[in-house]
């Protein structure tokens, strides 16, 4: 399969409503085409895609049905789960935000912080009605009092579609819950849940840890949906079965490419399509992006594209990016990178990530270059196990899990970096990772 | 364990804490400092003693930013109602 | 977290060890001086308690000098994440000094209490003006030493029957530290170069509690970190407030 087939596959969208009237119906694909845009910054497709306005939209799949509380049940059959790159079942966030009484803030959150990640910006660029359904629909259904679409703040071409869309809802004179657009800051960190939650409610866009709520406590709620969750939530709220394909961002030497695939697709199909494999296959490759873990080829050449097989493999595609590495590329000096990057993005509150991070990169950083004395090792090992799982939000467990990936992709590396014959390629950088300038 | 199914637990707020170390003056039993002087909770389940221990930390800690956590564990008897709780 | 615990308690940190020892022979060197006064005074000098109050007031001075110092260190937002000495041992050092301080205090306390030429009493080492020898500067004295009293004591006993009590008092008991400065200055400085020594650690002292209170805390840093980053204030909705029951009532 090339590229321009697997992208050709997306444009053979819907079957239009007529044709399978009931429940179970084949669903639509949620992009309306694969696109190729640059490897860092803004999602700008390299080609002019397609906008589905809201006639586009009513046309192919019918008008937004009312949200109601019933939902909770058609979702938790359609098994929805957040797509945020954490996997949750979606009907069990919804059950937890019905306990609390308090007045209720609605969010789809559209600011990927992952930075590989665009598969939410493409997706709100070419149908941006069918996120704003899924939020209206969610906002309707628990009776929220506020519906908020939360986006980067320098994400300029999705906040431009996006206004648009909400101006024609306007226009259209649709029912439903008021829709806010709020731009963030572009900061790493504000696209994590409780970020979002505190910048909300006047806060800083600061993460917190989640402490215990009175039961009936009428403090404010605040239910954070990944946008491409909601598109999923407006597609099963009409009676379509759920959908089984995945949103995927493939970076490739020079690109990144934002595509749709069917959900057990090869990954090999995948790499072929990217064209990774015109020259012999990758080294390994990079699975949920900077926060994700690495995977030897060996593990992925038979490996499909399903969060559950993925899993029961010990792996994980997160928020869909698959980020290669050919040979020649030094494993340990990209992870080093990337944990440099991810200190730097750190919130700075708690102590494990503020002082752990640092010293992990350090760790990382004397491996990479093939100088580090056993004690930096034994050290490194320690603090892995030290940091994990002791932030208030998740942002440290993201470097130890890519850490400890790295260690145990690249054994091989690991040995001839401690026997000081680092790979010759680790001078050099192959991912794009930011410099760590905020 | 007090109450039959329910497990008590030490969290703490890591984005509060300070790293003044005045919890594992008081509670050593279930929590120790890592290198930066921040606790690192070592027990999991509390039992009776650990958990007087704990709430001694969560008392003083100047911070507030230790919690103790009851999760209910699903019990036998919540399973299968009739059946008696082992205790 | 690993469900294995740590079986033993780590053993005492090098400093650890060095600060018990130095605070070893402090105390040895200060009972075999005791016991020369005491002998001293078997022998008819008279004048000996007198400098045995002095002496234990300015050591307890010194040891509250160490004792603030070290509390302010601990909560120092440029102490935090300090390695060495680790947390452990700074709140150690911390609780050691505060019982040193506390026993040569109470000496210094004894002492002037059972000395009837300095004058001052029983009465007037626990109430305040009821002393005949300066009894403003004795009176300095006896508030602070109830307030250290109050602040060690709710220290003691945070976390069970006082709770969270101990944290303001011991803000607060950095009053107290003014008190014994001025209790010293005015009653404890007849030779010269101990005023230049009051006023040396007092400025010291100041400067680590200005920057202590004065610094950026890491919640600054954090206000700084994000405030260009912050939601600009006009995309800021203040709350609605809706009508629940209807809903709740609906789901339930």
């Amino acid at each position: 399969m090339t590229s321009d087939e697997l992208m050709m596959d997306q444009r053979r969208t819907p079957a239009p409503r007529s044709v399978a009237p009931d429940a179970a119906r084949v669903p639509p694909a949620l992009l309306l085409q694969g696109v190729q845009i640059d490897r860092v910054g803004e999602a700008d497709p390299w080609e002019p895609a397609a906008v589905e306005h809201l006639e586009h939209l009513v046309a192919r799949i019918g008008p937004r049905p009312e949200g109601s509380v019933d939902l909770i049940t058609v979702i938790e059959r359609a098994g929805l789960t957040g797509h945020g790159g954490a996997h949750v079942p979606a009907a069990a966030k919804w059950r937890k935000t019905l306990r609390g009484g308090g007045p209720l803030t609605v969010v789809a959150n559209g600011a990927e912080s992952e930075p590989l990640s665009a598969k939410d910006a493409t997706l709100m660029r070419q149908r941006p009605h069918l996120v704003l359904d899924g939020l209206a629909l969610a906002a309707e259904a628990l009776g929220a009092d506020r519906a908020v679409v939360w986006l980067h703040g320098d994400d300029h071409g999705t906040a431009a579609t996006l206004q648009g869309a909400i101006a024609e809802r306007h226009a259209a004179r649709l029912h439903g819950p008021t829709l806010e657009l709020v731009m963030g800051p572009s900061h790493y960190l504000s696209g994590e849940s409780s970020a979002i939650t505190r910048a909300l409610h006047g806060g800083p866009t600061l993460p917190t840890a989640r402490r215990p709520e009175d039961p009936g406590s009428r403090s404010p709620r605040t239910l954070v949906h990944n946008v491409e969750t909601l598109a999923r939530l407006a597609l099963v709220a009409r009676g379509y079965a759920p959908s089984s394909t995945m949103l995927l961002t493939v970076l490739t030497p020079v690109s990144r490419m934002v595509f749709e695939v069917p959900r057990g697709t090869p990954v090999v199909d995948v790499l072929e399509g990217t064209g990774w494999l015109r020259n012999g296959p990758p080294q390994a490759v990079l699975l949920g992006g900077y926060g994700g873990q690495w995977a030897a080829w060996r593990d992925l050449r038979s490996a499909t594209f399903d969060e559950p097989a993925l899993r029961a493999a010990g792996l994980s595609i997160g928020a869909g990016v698959v980020a290669p590495i050919a040979h020649g590329a030094c494993g340990l000096a990209e992870t080093a990178a990337i944990t440099a990057y991810l200190a730097s993005m750190s919130a700075r509150q708690c102590g494990p990530c503020l002082f752990g991070l640092p010293a992990l990169a350090d760790g990382m950083r004397a491996l990479a270059a093939g100088d580090a004395s056993r004690r930096e090792r034994a050290q490194l090992l320690e603090d892995l196990r030290l940091v994990e799982g002791r932030g208030a939000c998740h942002h440290p467990d993201g470097a130890t899990r890519l850490i400890a990936s790295a260690l145990e992709t690249f054994e091989h590396d690991v040995v001839e970096h401690v026997a000081g014959r680092p790979c010759p390629g680790s001078g050099r950088i192959s991912l794009p990772v930011p410099g760590g300038h905020r | 364990m007090k109450k039959h199914g329910s497990t008590a637990r030490l969290r703490i707020d890591a984005a509060a804490c300070d790293g003044i170390g005045v919890c594992a003056h008081l509670a050593s039993e279930v929590l120790e400092l890592d290198r930066w002087g921040f606790p690192i909770i070592t027990a999991r389940d509390l039992s009776r003693g650990e958990l007087s221990a704990a709430t001694r930390a969560v008392r003083a800690c100047p911070r507030k930013a230790l919690w103790i956590e009851t999760a209910e564990v699903p019990a036998v008897a919540e399973r299968a109602p009739g059946v008696t709780t082992p205790s | 977290m690993d469900s294995t615990r740590t079986a033993s308690k780590p053993g005492p940190s090098p400093a650890g060890v060095l600060g018990s020892t130095l605070l070893v022979v402090a105390a040895a060197a200060t009972v075999a001086f005791v016991a020369l006064l005491v002998r001293d005074s078997l022998q008819g000098q008279t004048k000996i308690p007198w400098v045995l109050g002095r002496a234990s007031g300015v050591t307890s001075y010194v040891l509250l000098v160490c004792l603030v110092a070290t509390g302010l260190v601990l909560s120092h937002p440029w102490a935090r994440g300090l390695r060495r000495p680790s947390a452990a041992t700074r709140i150690g050092l911390h609780v050691g000094l505060a019982t040193f301080t506390l026993a040569f205090t109470v000496l210094h306390v004894v002492v002037l209490a059972t000395d009837p030429w300095a004058q001052v009493g029983w009465r007037g080492v626990v109430l305040p003006m009821a002393a005949v020898y300066r009894p403003v500067p004795v009176t300095l004295g006896v508030i602070a030493l109830w307030a250290g009293l109050v602040t060690g004591l709710t220290a003691k006993l945070a976390g069970s029957v006082a709770g969270r009590v101990w944290w303001p008092i011991h803000k607060v008991a950095a009053v107290s530290l003014v008190l014994v400065w001025g209790h010293s200055v005015l009653a404890g400085s007849d030779i010269l170069a101990l005023r230049g020594f009051y006023l040396a650690t007092g400025l010291a002292l100041l400067g680590l509690a200005v920057s202590r209170y004065g610094a950026r805390t890491p919640q600054d840093r954090v206000v700084e970190l994000t405030r260009a980053l912050d939601v600009p204030p006009e995309l800021r909705r203040p709350e609605r407030h809706r009508d629940h029951d209807r809903r709740d009532g609906a789901l339930r």
